[in-house]
């Protein structure tokens, strides 16, 4: 039985951005532990928020309608979002839906960071 | 005197041994014409034996005075030879003793140098005559036997280095070609003589690439197989290296020219086969022009260049021909073309398109064309030049087979309960059943995805998360494809379709976050069908099975 809870944690990198550490299972029990995290992440401040997908186990349609969900509050907080960590077939799914075009895909969190710290 | 020829003779009944003959003919040939200075002209292997009193010209075989003493093979006073030759000038001789058996001249024994008053006496030169007559076949037959040993220690020299040189030639010969999937590589190698000079390799290169030589050294022998084996070396270097074929042989080409042996060149073919692709690059320096029997027939490929160890400097061409599944490339040394039949005509290279054109099966090449060289060739003639042929066949694609008219196998057959989150575990199962399939990451990544949407849709909407109404799933292979069959109980009526997800307007609000599932199914799999019956709704996800994807499993026919 393979584990189908969601995992997250929240480093602050700097006044203005920080990481949200999404892994395990993203499905529609994980929007009360998501939720909790990007109030976490995101201070008076935030102008970035880094999703490190890096122990992501499995997502699915729920989980991406929670993503969307994510990205509508951010919006209206004028947040922009980034990701990293992403599997090829995750990845894949990004550009399917066309999440990428409104959460940045970058190739590892340094990278990922760096482009939040720009912003 | 007569005491000495007759322990000469004695001499003689012993087994021959040219020094010791020529030790005992010296002080009989002294006691005769003493005070008389002596001097022995011959070739060096028998000059030697005898140590002049006075200095002798060099031997040269062309010099008149030899057939000279042939022609005249008795005792001679040397004013009275009348020939133009270098060595009697030098001699000075009083008298000339021929030695000549058999019509062979063995040696001449000068006598005097005319410084004495009294000429020889007549007993004194038929003396001299008797000697010569003895000494002469005896020094012949020594001689012989000398070298007739010593050809005999070379003989038996040379056979030993010919088994080396042949051991270190076939350990330079791949002991078994690789073995690819979809691909099949035959080589035949024979050579005319114990020690060949054609050589083939089939070189393991970085990418799976893998390098394929056939050359062919201008002649048979020790030093050639030698020369094959350095080519062989500075061919699997090069082709480390440098990635174009052209290029591998102008480097090898110019190491070769460095240290070869004047007057050797090697014909070589050489090309670079990317079995992933269905590619081949090649480049030629001379050698016979491999060809290809493909679908539409037998073409050649060709490419220019010189052979290599010639110039250095030169440039190669190189040609690129794409393998469709059944087709063959072979190559061959001259060997082949060149073996000759009773009436003298070449095999050459239309016999052996021919031979290609004739043949069905890509696997039976090697063997139709020896069979044809056998049928051609002069059975009473030996083989004239090395035989090597290597043949490269993409094997045939499996059999397609339509959907409809193929038997479904079923894969796996189970239930699973309407709850949440059963999906995933539902997804693991469906994977587990087509893991021997040739489906590639992507396509099982996908399937997981489409499954376990699927499923949570069943559960969820066609059995509203109720205990006592599982959902089925069935795993099924059909011809070139597979199918997974979900059903619910029909209770939750026909899905209904929402307008396709768009990012834009869910940010924008105008649409729900949620309602990804069905999309995500139609894009991850290459078909769904939806089967809708009273008390049963299905939905088919269709996956087509890829060719170039791992785990080759033949399709049932």
């Amino acid at each position: 039985m393979t584990d189908q809870a969601i995992t997250t944690s929240v480093r602050q990198i700097s006044p203005t951005v920080s990481v949200i550490d999404i892994g395990g299972s993203v499905t529609r029990a994980a929007d009360q532990a998501l939720t909790n995290a990007y109030h976490e992440a995101s201070a008076e401040k935030t102008r970035a928020i880094v999703l490190n997908f890096s122990n992501l186990e499995y997502m699915n349609s729920s989980g991406i309608g929670l993503l969307v969900t994510l990205l509508v509050r951010a919006n209206r907080q004028n947040q922009q979002l980034y990701a990293c960590g992403l599997s090829d077939h995750y990845r894949d799914i990004f550009s399917l839906t066309r999440l990428d075009e409104a959460i940045h895909i970058e190739p590892d969190e340094a990278a990922a960071i760096a482009a939040a710290e720009r912003r | 005197m007569r005491p000495w020829l007759d322990i000469f003779r004695a001499r003689l009944r012993e087994p021959a041994d040219l020094a010791a003959l020529m030790q005992d003919l010296e002080p009989i040939v002294r006691a005769v014409v003493e005070p008389r200075p002596i001097a022995l002209w011959a070739e060096p292997e028998v000059a030697r034996c005898w140590v002049n009193q006075a200095p002798t010209p060099t031997f040269s075989p062309d010099d008149p005075l030899v057939a000279f003493c042939v022609a005249h093979p008795s005792p001679q006073a040397a004013e009275r030879i009348r020939i133009d030759s270098p060595a009697l000038a030098a001699l000075h001789a009083e008298l000339l003793v021929p030695l000549v058996s058999l019509g062979e001249f063995v040696a001449v024994i000068a006598i005097g140098d005319g410084s004495t008053e009294t000429p020889l006496t007549a007993e004194q030169i038929s003396a001299l005559d008797e000697v010569a007559g003895l000494a002469a076949p005896a020094i012949r037959a020594a001689r012989l036997a000398l070298e007739l040993a010593a050809a005999e220690r070379a003989h038996r020299t040379s056979a030993e280095e010919l088994r080396v040189a042949e051991i270190i030639q076939r350990s330079l010969l791949p002991e078994t070609l690789p073995s690819i999937d979809g691909w099949r590589l035959d080589a035949y190698y024979k050579p005319a003589r114990v020690v060949g000079g054609d050589l083939y390799d089939i070189i393991p290169l970085p990418g799976d690439l893998l390098g394929i030589v056939l050359g062919d050294a201008s002649d048979k022998s020790v030093p050639a197989a030698l020369v094959m084996a350095t080519v062989r070396t500075l061919l699997r270097a090069a082709a480390l290296r440098v990635v174009l074929p052209g290029q591998v042989l102008a480097r090898v080409n110019d190491d070769l020219c460095a240290q070869i042996p004047p007057g050797m060149f090697v014909t070589c073919f050489f090309a670079i086969l990317d079995p992933a692709a269905g590619r081949l690059r090649f480049a030629n320096a001379g050698q016979c022009a491999p060809q290809l029997r493909g679908p539409e027939g037998v073409t050649e490929l060709r490419a220019r260049g010189w052979p290599l160890g010639m110039l250095p400097g030169r440039a190669y061409d190189e040609g690129e021909i794409t393998f469709a599944p059944g087709s063959t490339v072979v190559c061959f040394s001259d060997g082949l073309t060149e073996t000759h039949s009773r009436n003298g005509d070449m095999f050459g290279t239309e016999r052996i398109t021919a031979t290609l054109e004739a043949q069905d099966c890509a696997a039976e090449l090697i063997p139709a064309l020896l069979a044809a060289k056998d049928a051609f060739a002069d059975p009473d003639a030996e083989q004239e030049d090395d035989v090597t042929l290597i043949s490269v066949i993409r094997m045939p694609a499996p059999e397609h087979v339509p959907l409809e008219s193929a038997e479904p196998i079923v894969l796996a057959s189970f239930t699973i309960p309407s709850a949440p989150d059963t999906e995933r575990d539902a997804a693991d199962r469906i994977l587990a059943a087509v893991a021997d399939l040739p489906l590639t990451e992507t396509q099982r990544n996908r399937l997981y995805t489409a499954s376990a949407e699927t499923v949570m849709n069943a559960a969820e909407h066609g059995n509203q998360f109720r205990a006592e109404l599982p959902v089925a799933i069935e795993v099924v292979r059909q011809g070139a494809a597979v199918q997974v069959r979900i059903a619910d109980s029909g209770r939750g009526g026909p899905i209904p379709k929402p307008a396709t997800p768009n990012i834009d307007a869910k940010l924008a609000g105008r649409q729900s976050p949620r309602g990804w599932g069905l999309f995500l199914i139609e894009k991850m799999v290459d078909q769904v069908d939806v089967i809708d019956e009273p008390s049963a709704h299905a939905v088919v996800l269709t996956v087509n099975l890829e060719k170039s994807a791992s785990a080759s499993v033949r399709p049932s026919s």
